[in-house]
């Protein structure tokens, strides 16, 4: 009866620790091409932990990720020679990390950030590489004319919105992000919820989504995971679990939304 | 055949957070519904008329019972269906007006009425002509369009829900008051648009509390009693 198609990435009975400390026990879960899977919980419940897994930058201690290559290939993450994962992370996969600090290169311009992927894929055109930054500029809202800038010169939430064009602009079909609107202010987290919410519906692009906002998970979602100490205390979708939380925890998490 | 039939469903909502009270909200009455028939949900306050939509729509677990809708020339039990078929039976099959809008803030109304259609594979301009001519004639005028809905009177808001759940072609439409905050004669725009739909053999599931409108556009109604879901 479920519609036979596959998912564009599986995590199965995922542990993982650092050192003595067990951070994610048992994880299963699905991506599904032209979907949002939301992953909520408390803070140090191992989402963070857990987009790294998904995305190949750290292994599992038991259980197995499994996504496509682009190709309509599934492969094993655990499998790769570590020149394809690379391959795979800087063009089909993509991560778009809580620290835009981390991911960016603070001393390269905008223009030379956004368009890196698009290189990896190779594009030359130097006219139509400074085109497409340009054009991704503005979809994330931040100002064209600043492509040769520095992101130095950059605010915490334009960083945050240049990693995500940096990423977007390969089109890529798995998309990691942790917490892409945390720190933006409304009414451009509207925007950028948008700019997602479209791609997902044009490209077909399977997402995760990691976020402490219930409403962003609501409005981007279609399907959510709650965790607390890194065990998956509640799954279904985004509606079912906000509107009739079955765990004690997703209870509390949802009766302490603020509401306008 | 049936588009949807509703068996022994009962919902009770267990409350961790008062140390595991059980609130028991829905009993209801058996009932099928078949192509291009309308049933209205009667009953007090609390008798669970909303939580009867939320759970054919799947956003509420049922605790027992079953609820079988006709999906996909297969018979799909809503009560057992993984997330993604529900996803899917939402996607072709059945659409939901709840009583609010809830859309990401700075989207056109057009885009947010015509995102259902794109779902079904329409492609852009037709959606979106689809979308202009439904919201016209629910008197939502074309200046207003291209404007996100949250500037708009709750009246307004309401038409755009309810033309945001019209658009597709789902076969079953359930409607949550659909005609609540509405001006006599919007009201009466929105009902003509749920006939229209009837008539083109659509079945729809609809809370309504004025006798007279209900008269005039459900074919039967189902009583839902305050004693039966709180016995």
């Amino acid at each position: 009866m479920t519609p036979q198609i596959e998912p564009s990435l599986r995590a199965q009975d995922l542990d993982f620790a650092f050192g003595q400390r067990k951070v994610l026990h048992d994880v299963h879960l699905e991506l599904y091409p032209g979907e949002v899977l939301a992953i909520v919980g408390e803070s140090g419940s191992g989402k963070s932990t857990l987009l790294r897994l998904l995305h190949g930058d750290l292994r599992p201690s038991r259980g197995v990720v499994e996504a496509d290559d682009g190709h309509g290939r599934r492969c094993d993450l655990a499998e790769l020679r570590q020149q394809e994962l690379r391959q795979l992370q800087r063009s089909r996969w993509a991560l778009m990390t809580q620290n835009s600090r981390d991911s960016l290169r603070m001393q390269h311009s905008a223009g030379a950030n956004i368009i890196e992927r698009r290189l990896a894929q190779g594009e030359r055109s130097y006219a139509r590489l400074r085109a497409e930054a340009k054009d991704w500029l503005a979809r994330v809202e931040i100002d064209p004319d600043r492509i040769d800038d520095t992101p130095q010169q950059f605010s915490g939430g334009m960083l945050q919105r240049l990693q995500l064009a940096r990423v977007l602009i390969s089109r890529p079909s798995i998309l990691l992000l942790d917490e892409p609107t945390s720190g933006l202010d409304l009414s451009v987290q509207a925007a950028v919820l948008d700019l997602i919410r479209k791609l997902v519906q044009s490209s077909a692009m399977a997402v995760a989504l990691v976020t402490h906002d219930l409403g962003v998970a609501r409005l981007l979602a279609q399907r959510l995971i709650i965790l607390q100490g890194g065990r998956v205390v509640e799954a279904g979708l985004v509606d079912q679990v906000l509107e009739d939380p079955q765990h004690p925890y997703s209870q509390l998490l949802v009766a302490s939304v603020l509401t306008l | 055949m049936n588009l949807l039939e509703v068996e022994s469903l009962e919902k009770t909502f267990t409350l961790h957070l008062r140390g595991g009270q059980r609130l028991p909200t829905l009993r209801a009455p058996d009932f099928q519904l078949q192509a291009g028939e309308c049933v209205a949900l009667r009953g007090p306050s609390g008798a669970g008329k909303s939580t009867l939509l939320r759970c054919v729509f799947g956003s509420y677990r049922v605790d027992s019972g079953s609820i079988y809708l006709h999906h996909q020339q297969q018979c799909l039990e809503l009560s057992r269906a993984d997330s993604r078929s529900i996803l899917d039976a939402r996607r072709w099959s059945m659409a939901y007006a709840s009583q609010f809008l809830r859309v990401i803030p700075r989207v056109s109304t057009l885009a947010i009425v015509a995102e259902p259609a794109l779902l079904q594979g329409k492609s852009d301009t037709e959606a979106a002509a689809r979308a202009r001519e439904l919201l016209l004639r629910l008197n939502i005028p074309l200046a207003l369009h291209h404007l996100p809905p949250a500037s708009f009177s709750g009246g307004e808001q309401q038409r755009v829900n309810v033309a945001r759940t019209l658009i597709g072609t789902h076969p079953l439409l359930l409607l949550d008051e659909p005609t609540a905050s509405l001006d006599p004669a919007n009201a009466a725009l929105i009902l003509a648009e749920i006939r229209r739909a009837k008539e083109n053999g659509r079945s729809i599931l609809l809370i309504l509390h004025d006798p007279q409108q209900i008269r005039k556009l459900a074919d039967r109604e189902l009583i839902l009693a305050a004693g039966d879901a709180c016995s």
